[in-house]
Parts: structure tokens; C-alpha cells; sequence
């Protein structure tokens, strides 16, 4: 690890089968060291505040990356952005858009709402196994945070 | 026409007339009473002096004649030479001779004669003894008539150029006359002669001249002074005829020539004045009115004649407003009137009925009726097509919701498959096969996913194009079927329906609301959630004026901020849950397709819910707009 630090991500994806892609790519390219899985929006805002069954703060740990699909049932990914850049425990923590729509309007509404980045999903496997593999070495190893 | 001023004229002309002729004959009659003054003046003169040679003969007579001096003034008669002592001498030696009473006579008027202007006597007989003495031609008449037993003759006859009165009477013998007569054979009372007296009528008639002039002079001013008066009294009656004339004229001009229908009722509702216009407006002439004072109420259309009269009443007490109405005309058209009226008074004051003006509107009334249903369909337009606008824009929101939903849960498969077809290569080629079962099977699963996801859609996208009949739905029929369908799903999870009877009838396009229900069903079994005694309740309630349906479960229970997601297209509020989260959107494009609403009541997590509908109770629209 460049840093030394472990690595901790924070994964909303309510598709067992992205979800298993993404997680196998991150993995096999030897990036993470954490890697939390959470399948809709509310149980993203619960891990992110230590609500509930994530209430164990050593357990759950405060990720260093958000990758968050858009249509998530119960509160969707707008909805889950708008609550973390509003908080201001929150608001530093890197959250990427990891979703299969490329509409306008759904890049308007995430980049207005201070996503970091948006990334669609490509259909093809070389390229989705790329972009997984370059987004965990940008945020994890070239992107630098401050010392919390 | 025959003006007021040209009867004044002719008036007057007329009495200049016979004022002219009574002056004439005034003057007429006065000329001729001087005229014969003149005349009986000369007649009395020749009278009196007839008279008075009477008596100084009969006085010479009785002395059977004077002596007077031989002269050459009185010779001796010649025709005296028989009477003895013709001739005497006084004592003294002066000579004497006789002088009888004719030769007196003579001789006074011969000295008459040598006046001018005294009267002129003559004596004369048809036989005289004096030759001298015989009449003129007018004497010898009068003596002719006077032994016919006449008594006196006058005439005026002219003499040397100047006018006389001539007056003759006879002379009788008296016994003294036969001294000289009886020899000619006269007895007494014989009729031996005749004395005339010519009295000369120009001096009176000079005087009467002067009389005449005077009364020309009189007669004359008289006269001028009545032509005057008339003359002026009848410029002044024309002059005021004339004015009275011009006015009659400015207000006849100003009444007669109105465009409107002018007219001026007495307190006692005749018709003073009605403008001819009224026939024009009405068909009626003015005289109809004028003989008629109810005329005017009874043309009054049916409809507005209460409005009218009580218009009229509140008029003549003073308050009259401008109203509209309309008449029937004569042809029996209809027309419409604005009116307008005030009361009128008397020079002092007094109230003198109504002055009404009526105007035909018919045109503008026509024109602002036709306005008014033309702003009546414009705005239905209007409101039609601004709903549907409304409805297309519902529609194209709905249409762009639908695109992004599908090309979203469309491509999320093709992900999968991709990815761990990729990934089973890779597994191949590095001898890697222990994965490769479970990525095969979730390649197969994706697979399956999209096949179901394009059968929904093609399922939603059937809802607008493939219409079935409506029919008169019995729903509780339609709900066992529904039900009899579902019994396996239901006994394999243990769920309890019951189903409440004599629910409404609706209609409706029946296989498509049998699946309304069908997935409201399958949704309350699906979310039975952790229930150990889960119950379905299908029923009805009365809302306002329509029947609301009603499938009741005692499952997972939806919170409020979910009450709307979960009709969203392929929206599951548990992700691992089964199906693609197309049937409660399938069941709300339904209902809505019928004319109802389809909605959620749920009290929160673990608390039931109860899904709701209605449906139109008329028979929806036979021709659906197609759906995209």
C-alpha cells in the first residue's frame, strides 16, 4: 500500500450481480482493504452515521470512498448524496456515482448536489474491470487526504 | 301650402278693398246730396224770386199800371196805343207815359240781364203781343205743359255756356190783365203765359266745388289713414306669423328629420308628438299612434312587457332609466330598442308627461350575442386545448420517465451477463473453474431478468393499444376468479382472504381490471413480510360520491415516503425481492386508463396496508389514444 494506511470503501449497489463484479475487480487489483456492501440508500445513511445494525464505529468504519449507484429502493442515491453533502461529518468523504444510466439529467442532478465524480457503467467487461481498477488507484493511491 | 303670411296678405288686400269702396261711396253719396242741395238751393232762389216779380206785377196790376217819366230808358209803349191817356203831362209840364206791369217786368229784367250774376227773369206767352217777347224752344215746352194742367217745370239747362236752374210757372189771367188782354180774347183764370226765372248755378257750384274739394281732401285721409292701419297691422300680424312660421319650421326640422324614434307623451299617455321614424323602427305611422295611446304598450314583446311597464310607471314618478327591449313590428319581425326617457315640464313648471327617444339596436344586440357564443366556444377551445396540453404533457413526461426507466433496467442485465462472461473467460484461461457455476447461473439469471422485463413492457405497453369491450363488471364475480386463480400462490403462503359481499358493479374493460386485482393480491402475498397469520381482505367503501375499492393486508406496511415510489416503473423497495417491480405500475396505468385512481394507505413498517381504487362508473371511450 502506498500509504501504508488500510483502505476502506463503501459500496451501494442494490444488484447482487454489479455488486459481486465491482467487488471481484477492486479485489483482484489488490486495492482494498475494506470493503462494505450495503444494498439500498437507507442502509448507506445508517453505516455513514453509525445507525442501527452499523452502530459499532471499529466495525464499521468511516470509508474513505463512497461508490454510489442511483436507483436504490427505499431512498435513492440523490437522496443519499444530498444527506452526506449536507452533513458536515460527512460532506469531505469522497462519494463517486457509480450507476448504468448516462441521462443528463441524472449527471446535472449529482454533480449540482457535489458528487465528486460520475461514472457510467460500461457494458463491456475489459473496460468495467479498467475503470474499477483506475478509479480505486485514483481515489485510493494517487488521490491525497488530509491526515484525520 | 298656403302660409299664415300669405292669408295675412290677402286678408288685408281684401279689406283694403272694401275699405276703398265705402270711402268711394261715402264720397259718392256726399257729392250727390251737394249736387242736389245745389240744386233745390236754385230751385228755392228761382222760387222766391218768381214769387217776388208776382207780387210787384200784381201791384202794378191792381194800379192798372205806373206812370214814370218819358225817357229813353222807358219810351212810350207802341203796343199801349189803344189805352187812353197813355200819355199824360203833369201840370207842370212834365211828360209821363203808362207803364204796364208786363212792360215793367221787362224792363226789371232786362236790368237783371245787364248783372252778371243776379237772376235772369223772361215773360212770355205763345201769342205775346210783343213779337220780342216770344219763348225760347224750352219756354214753349213748359207753356205746352202747362195747359196740360202742370203747375211749375224746372230743369237746369246750360245758357250761353253756363249752367241755369230754370223754373217756369204759368200765368193766369186776372180780371185787371183784360185792360190789355180781353181783346185777345182771355177770360179770367185763363192760361195767357209764363214767367221764367234762371238762376245761375255756377256761383253755387263754386262754392260747392270748394264744398267737394274739402270733402276729397277728408274723404282722402280717411281713406289713406284705414290703408295705413291695415297696411300696418297686417305687416306686423305677418311679421309675427312669419316668426312663429320659422319656428314651427326649425323645431318641425329638428323633430321630423331624427334618426331615432322621438316621441313625447301628454300625463295622460296620448302621443303629442311622435317623429315619422317610428314607422321606419315600427311599421306603425304616427298617426296609429297618435289615434292610439295604448299602440305602443302592446307592441311590446310578451316577454319584456312587465319590464316595460313597470319602466314607464317608475317614469312618470319621476324616475326613468335607459332600458333595452323589443318590439314587435307590424310585419311581426322582432327588434330590439334602447330607450331612453325623461319628464318634460310646462313653461311654469307644471309636469307635462314623458319625452321618449328609441334607437334600434337589433344589429349591435345581434353582433354582441353572436360575440358572446363566439367567446363561449372560443373558451371551450381554449379550456380543451389546454387540457390537452396537460394530458400530452403528462403523456410525454410519462413517456420520457418510461425510456429512462427501460434503457436503465434494460442495460443493468446486459452488465451482468457481460461482466461475468468476462469474468468466465478470464476463469478459463487461468484454469480458474471453481466460480464458474455460480457466474454461469447469475449470466442465466440476468438473462431470465430481461426476458421477464421485456415481457412487462411489452404487457405496458399493451394497456393503451389492446382495448376489450367494456362491460358491466360484477366485481365480486370477478374477485373469486380472481382469487380461484391465485388459490395456490395463497395456500402456499397461508394467507386468509375473505372477500365482503355485494360490492358495487362497474364498468369496465373486465380481464384488465381481473388483473388489477390479481396484483394487488400477489403484492399483499409477496409483502406478507413476517406475519404469521396473514390476512387478505378484499372490499369496498363509500368515499363522497364514489366507491372505492379496497384490498387490505396485515404485511410489511409501507412508510409515507414510500406511499408513491412503489408505483414507480420496475421500483422495488427490496431489492431481493422477486419479479421487476412492474406490477403495481401495471395496476395504476390500468385504473387510470379507466378513469380511477389507485393509491396506498399504510400506517408504517409492519402495519398493513391498504391499496385503494376507483373506477369511472361510466362506460370509458371506446377509442383509446395510443400509447408510445
Amino acid at each position: 500500500m502506498i500509504e501504508g494506511e488500510p483502505l476502506c470503501i463503501l459500496l451501494v449497489e442494490d444488484n447482487p450481480d454489479h455488486a459481486e463484479l465491482a467487488i471481484r475487480n477492486l479485489t483482484d487489483a489488490g486495492l482494498v482493504n475494506h470493503l462494505f456492501h450495503v444494498e439500498d440508500g437507507e442502509a448507506a445513511l445508517d453505516y455513514l452515521n453509525n445507525r442501527g445494525r452499523f452502530a459499532d464505529q471499529s466495525a464499521y468504519p468511516r470509508p474513505h470512498l463512497v461508490l454510489l449507484d442511483l436507483r436504490l429502493p427505499k431512498v435513492d442515491g440523490i437522496e443519499v448524496l444530498k444527506q452526506v453533502k449536507a452533513s458536515d461529518q460527512l460532506k469531505a468523504i469522497p462519494v463517486v456515482i457509480l450507476t448504468t444510466s448516462a441521462a443528463e439529467r441524472d449527471l446535472a442532478q449529482a454533480y449540482n448536489h457535489y458528487a465528486n465524480s460520475y461514472l457510467t457503467k460500461p457494458v463491456d467487461f475489459d473496460s468495467f474491470s479498467n475503470l474499477l481498477r483506475d478509479l480505486g488507484f485514483y481515489w485510493l493511491a494517487w488521490n491525497r487526504r488530509p491526515t484525520s | 301650402m298656403v302660409t299664415q303670411v300669405h292669408k295675412i296678405r290677402r286678408f288685408a288686400l281684401v279689406l283694403v278693398l272694401f275699405w276703398s269702396a265705402g270711402i268711394a261711396f261715402s264720397f259718392y253719396w256726399f257729392y250727390r246730396g251737394e249736387q242736389q242741395t245745389v240744386l233745390a238751393i236754385g230751385r228755392a232762389e228761382a222760387r222766391a224770386t218768381f214769387e217776388k216779380d208776382t207780387l210787384y206785377r200784381r201791384w202794378a196790376t191792381r194800379h192798372g199800371g205806373v206812370y214814370v217819366p218819358a225817357s229813353q230808358l222807358s219810351p212810350p209803349n207802341p203796343y199801349l196805343k189803344r189805352i187812353p191817356e197813355r200819355d199824360v203831362t203833369t201840370a207842370s209840364g212834365k211828360a209821363l207815359t203808362l207803364v204796364n206791369p208786363a212792360y215793367m217786368t221787362r224792363q226789371v229784367f232786362e236790368l237783371a240781364d245787364s248783372q252778371h250774376n243776379l237772376v235772369r227773369g223772361h215773360i212770355t206767352s205763345l201769342k205775346p203781343i210783343r213779337p220780342e217777347n216770344k219763348p225760347d224752344p224750352w219756354e214753349a215746352q213748359a207753356l205746352k205743359r202747362f195747359e196740360s194742367g202742370v203747375k211749375e217745370v224746372s230743369e237746369v239747362q246750360v245758357m250761353d255756356g253756363r249752367p241755369y236752374m230754370r223754373l217756369m210757372r204759368p200765368f193766369v189771367t186776372e180780371p185787371p190783365c183784360l185792360k190789355c188782354h180781353a181783346a185777345q180774347g182771355y177770360r179770367v183764370g185763363d192760361i195767357r203765359g209764363g214767367v221764367s226765372a234762371s238762376v245761375p248755378l255756377d256761383i253755387d257750384s263754386a262754392v260747392m266745388d270748394d264744398v267737394i274739394t274739402g270733402a276729397a281732401v277728408s274723404h282722402g285721409f280717411i281713406w289713406l289713414l284705414g290703408v295705413g292701419l291695415i297696411g300696418t297691422g297686417a305687416r306686423v300680424l305677418g311679421r309675427s306669423a312669419r316668426a312663429i312660421e320659422e319656428r314651427e319650421d326649425r323645431y318641425r326640422t329638428v323633430a321630423d328629420y331624427t334618426e331615432g324614434w322621438e316621441y313625447w307623451q301628454g300625463p295622460d299617455h296620448s302621443f303629442r308628438y311622435v317623429s315619422p321614424s317610428c314607422l321606419e323602427l315600427s311599421g306603425y305611422s304616427r298617426e296609429e299612434f297618435y289615434a292610439d295611446p295604448e299602440l305602443l304598450h302592446r307592441i311590446v314583446h310578451p316577454e319584456d312587457r312587465a319590464y316595460y311597464e313597470s319602466h314607464v310607471r317608475d317614469s312618470f314618478h319621476g324616475t326613468p332609466r335607459p332600458i333595452d327591449f323589443r318590439i314587435v313590428r307590424k310585419d311581426g319581425e322582432v327588434r330590439w330598442i334602447a330607450h331612453i326617457c325623461r319628464l318634460v315640464y310646462t313653461a311654469s313648471g307644471a309636469e307635462n308627461g314623458i319625452r321618449g327617444s328609441n334607437r334600434d339596436i337589433t344589429d349591435r344586440k345581434l353582433a354582441n350575442q353572436a360575440l358572446r357564443e363566439q367567446a363561449v366556444l372560443l373558451e371551450k377551445e381554449v379550456r380543451e386545448r389546454m387540457e390537452r396540453e396537460t394530458e400530452l404533457e403528462a403523456k410525454n413526461a410519462e413517456l420520457e420517465r418510461f425510456t429512462y426507466t427501460v434503457s436503465h433496467d434494460l442495460k443493468s442485465p446486459l452488465i451482468t451477463i457481460k461482466g461475468f462472461a468476462g469474468a468466465v473467460l478470464k476463469d478459463i484461461e487461468g484454469g480458474n473453474l471453481q466460480r464458474l457455476d455460480g457466474d454461469v447461473r447469475r449470466i442465466m439469471g440476468a438473462a431470465d431478468k430481461m426476458s421477464s422485463l421485456l415481457s412487462d413492457l411489452l404487457e405496458l405497453s399493451r394497456i393503451g393499444r389492446i382495448v376489450n369491450a367494456p362491460s358491466l363488471i360484477d366485481m365480486n364475480m370477478l374477485a373469486k376468479d380472481v382469487l380461484g386463480q391465485l388459490s395456490g400462490p395463497i395456500q402456499q403462503a397461508g394467507v386468509e382472504v375473505s372477500l365482503q359481499p355485494g360490492l358495487a358493479t362497474v364498468w369496465g374493460d373486465q380481464p384488465r381490471i381481473g388483473e388489477v386485482l390479481q396484483n394487488l393480491v400477489e403484492n399483499a402475498i409477496k409483502y406478507k413480510g413476517e406475519q404469521q397469520q396473514p390476512r387478505i381482505e378484499i372490499g369496498m367503501r363509500q368515499d363522497a360520491d364514489r366507491a372505492v375499492f379496497t384490498v387490505r393486508d396485515n404485511g410489511i406496511g409501507v412508510p409515507a415516503q414510500y406511499q408513491e415510489t412503489i408505483f414507480g416503473l420496475f421500483n422495488q423497495l427490496d431489492a431481493r425481492s422477486d419479479g421487476t417491480g412492474i406490477g403495481l405500475a401495471l395496476a395504476r396505468r390500468i385504473v387510470e386508463f379507466h378513469g380511477g385512481k389507485l393509491w396506498v394507505e399504510s400506517e408504517g413498517i409492519r402495519q398493513g396496508s391498504t391499496f385503494c381504487f376507483t373506477l369511472g362508473t361510466r362506460p370509458p371511450e371506446t377509442v383509446q389514444i395510443e400509447q408510445g
